[in-house]
């Protein structure tokens, strides 16, 4: 989970290292995908999100599809 | 379905994270027994536990914390400096996780796996900027599966 200059960037190191393209989306979905999965992790209450509630924070970062899907 | 944290192990996780927002050294039962008043072999118990849920990551064998996300407790390619203390991040999505966890202005540093080139994303007011504009985020391993790739995807 990295941060590249362009995906015209992810696209040349992926070739060079052999390794597949993944998934690769603005900062600004990063953001969001932050901020919807960390803002309670210091609360009492945390737990680790069920399936469903991490399909859901990365529905609400628009990340979807099967790549985002932990029962994929 | 998840369930809650029992109540010490959930003490014990907000312990951890507390040294690592302190900068203080990698937190060990030893010292997280300290903080909350309790006896290592409690604490190493609870330890075990975190870990066995996912929580936390431990050094194979050990009770070396290794990742208690969004920290990392060694050093990494992504550090994020929040009110002047530099801390490292398991990763880039981890980095900015230590500002939405701290809800605090951050600056996050990298570099490009291609070119090396540095790259930022600065936190102001909740707002994250990229410099230079334009970086994108790359994940490599499908959410099926992170775990077992805990450690590069």
């Amino acid at each position: 989970m990295r941060l590249f200059r362009s995906e015209e960037h992810v696209q040349r190191w992926s070739a060079a290292k052999g390794i597949p393209l993944g998934a690769v989306f603005s900062v600004d979905a990063l953001w969001m995908l932050a901020r919807r999965w960390f803002h309670d992790r210091l609360s009492p209450s945390w737990r680790r999100r069920t399936m469903e509630e991490a399909h859901a924070d990365f529905a609400h970062a628009s990340l979807t599809g099967p790549f985002w899907r932990l029962d994929g | 379905m998840t369930m809650s944290l029992p109540t010490f192990d959930s003490t014990v996780r907000l312990a951890i994270q507390r040294a690592f927002i302190d900068g203080r050294p990698t937190p060990t039962p030893t010292s997280i027994g300290r903080d909350v008043g309790a006896g290592v072999a409690e604490v190493s118990a609870a330890f075990d536990r975190l870990a066995d849920g996912r929580v936390i990551v431990l050094t194979a064998g050990t009770r070396d914390i290794m990742m208690s996300a969004p920290f990392a407790a060694q050093p990494t390619d992504f550090t994020v400096t929040v009110a002047g203390r530099a801390h490292y991040a398991n990763c880039i999505w981890d980095a900015l996780g230590v500002a939405a966890m701290m809800n605090a202005d951050a600056d996050v540093r990298t570099r490009c796996p291609d070119c090396g080139l540095p790259l930022a994303i600065t936190v102001r007011s909740g707002a994250a900027t990229a410099t230079p504009a334009g970086c994108v985020a790359h994940f490599a391993v499908p959410a099926a599966h992170w775990w077992p790739n805990i450690a590069f995807t």
